[in-house]
């Protein structure tokens, strides 16, 4: 069959991509402006579940707070006004009460689960968490020691990140003696403290009755915070003070009913009681002076890893000021002057190279 | 026998000291039926018997309210950037730089995912803030990223190709 016809030409019109009325390809970006609208919402829903949260923990306290302190939350201003939590962030919330006997002040820290945050919300489903609530008691006066008690995981951080403990009481001892089973691990300068504390009754009880809910005990004389970053050479010892830390876990694991906050009293009861007796503790003779000991040390240790940053910074000292001597020498116009305190300096340099050793006499 | 009997005790103790909350007595003691010791107030006056002192009612009221205004000491928060510091998150620096490194990865190459990807990293840094963090940088962060996804679709309107496409 012969071709008659040849076959048309198709041409097709250059339409640029973006003006195609085609919205299914935009569908990464439709995608993507659906997870912010998603982060936004989640943002709003976290944040107000943690300040209500926060509020239920504070309203089912206040009673207890304000029978025990003068002032109940501190807001900045010259005269406190607004008692109350001060919110840190989304997820945490600061109290600062103060005005109590035996103790200057009392700092509670609720530090929630980052509902706000979407990552923080996945990271709970795959490794979950419970909502803590930090009790920091500073002391206005208690006998030197340093003592832990911890859940296992908390103990090998805190041994880990705490100067206090890492330096006076590394080793972790288990807490079998006082009944606690393998549950707990006892970090302790003092053999007495331990006894006094966890021989303590009241303290038994609490800890066995909410086993789940005390996270860690922290008491020490020596507290410093967590360690600084290792690049910062420090010449100094960090600033201490007397402190006991109260760690406790919200009930619930992660979602804690309103009913569940309230039942947390006791254990702020128990921070008192623990306060007032620590407060009246004394070591014995023998626990003293192995404080004492352990302290000095420690300084010396201290001071014997610096000495060699402290001798550059005395150095560093040191030519700083005979380089303002020199200037000062030379903007003084009396040539007289500059000359003599030049051969001087020449004289001094002399007899800094020549060296040192000593005449024997012959005779 | 005698210990069974005391722990018992001590478990009853805690439970109603559990339901009779409204009953606390100030000072954080918890009720204790199986302790024998005497509360902190009478301590204190059988030690100033014995140490021949006399004892005003006032001190033994005082020694029960444990309250004391002349002892206010205020809030001094600690400086921004110490480890410890409440609130103190590391999450939102990290953010920040991560946030400003694909937004300028996004505007210099042209990658539309980076540019999303930093508008994300600044709702994150967002997120996780302190209070009184400074806006400004925050606010930056975000102009920054959603300059970097405006710019990128202004200059090449098609669908975003994603990283994975090229390869």
């Amino acid at each position: 069959m012969p071709k008659t016809q040849e076959e048309p030409k198709i041409t097709i019109a250059n339409v640029p991509l973006h003006l195609r009325s085609n919205w299914d390809s935009f569908y990464l970006e439709m995608l993507m402006i659906a997870g912010l609208v998603v982060y936004f919402i989640n943002f709003i829903v976290g944040k107000s579940k943690n300040q209500k949260l926060a509020n239920a923990w504070f309203t089912s306290h206040k009673n207890l707070l304000e029978q025990n302190f003068a002032l109940v939350g501190d807001d900045g201003k010259q005269v406190p006004e607004s008692g109350g939590l001060q919110k840190e962030s989304e997820n945490v919330y600061t109290l600062w009460c103060s005005g109590r006997t035996n103790m200057e002040g009392m700092l509670v820290e609720l530090k929630f689960i980052k509902r706000q945050d979407m990552i923080g919300v996945v990271s709970q489903l795959i490794r979950p968490s419970s909502d803590q609530l930090l009790v920091k008691v500073h002391l206005d006066e208690m006998d030197s020691f340093v003592f832990a008690l911890a859940t296992k995981k908390t103990a090998a951080r805190l041994s880990k990140e705490m100067t206090d403990i890492s330096t006076f009481c590394p080793e972790k001892k288990s807490a079998d003696k006082f009944g606690f089973g393998s549950q707990y691990v006892l970090m302790n300068e003092l053999g007495e403290v331990a006894s006094t504390v966890l021989g303590d009754p009241k303290v038994t009880a609490v800890l066995n009755k909410f086993s789940g809910m005390v996270d860690f005990l922290h008491f020490s004389d020596q507290y410093s915070g967590p360690k600084q970053p290792e690049d910062t050479q420090p010449t100094k010892l960090p600033e201490v003070r007397r402190a006991l830390v109260f760690g406790f876990n919200f009930p619930g694991r992660g979602n804690p009913s309103l009913e569940a906050i309230e039942s947390m009293r006791p254990l702020l009861q128990l921070v008192f009681h623990v306060t007032d007796k620590l407060r009246r503790f004394k070591l014995s003779k023998e626990g003293k002076a192995k404080a004492e000991k352990n302290r000095s040390r420690v300084e010396e240790a201290f001071l014997k890893a610096t000495h060699a940053a402290r001798a550059e910074m005395a150095q560093a000292k040191r030519e700083e000021r005979k380089r303002m001597e020199r200037e000062k020498m030379l903007e003084i116009d009396d040539p007289d002057k500059q000359r003599k305190w030049e051969e001087r300096e020449q004289r001094r340099q002399m007899k800094r190279r020549a060296p040192k050793m000593k005449q024997l006499k012959t005779s | 026998m005698y210990i069974i009997q005391q722990n018992c005790m001590v478990e009853l103790a805690v439970i109603s000291c559990v339901d009779e909350r409204e009953n606390d007595r100030p000072g954080g003691e918890i009720s204790h039926a199986g302790d024998t010791k005497p509360a902190e107030g009478e301590l204190l006056e059988e030690e100033q018997v014995k140490g021949g002192l006399s004892v005003t009612m006032q001190t033994a009221n005082h020694s029960s309210d444990p309250k004391r205004a002349d002892k206010i000491t205020r809030y001094k928060p600690p400086a921004q950037g110490t480890p410890g510091a409440p609130g103190e998150d590391p999450t939102t620096d990290y953010m920040n730089v991560l946030g400003m490194i694909f937004s300028m990865c996004g505007l210099m190459m042209r990658l539309k995912w980076c540019a999303w990807v930093a508008l994300y990293c600044s709702c994150i840094s967002f997120a996780n803030a302190r209070v009184n963090d400074d806006t400004k940088q925050m606010l930056s962060s975000f102009m920054l990223s959603i300059s970097a996804v405006v710019m990128s679709y202004l200059q090449n309107p098609q669908p975003m190709t994603p990283p994975w496409s090229n390869i």
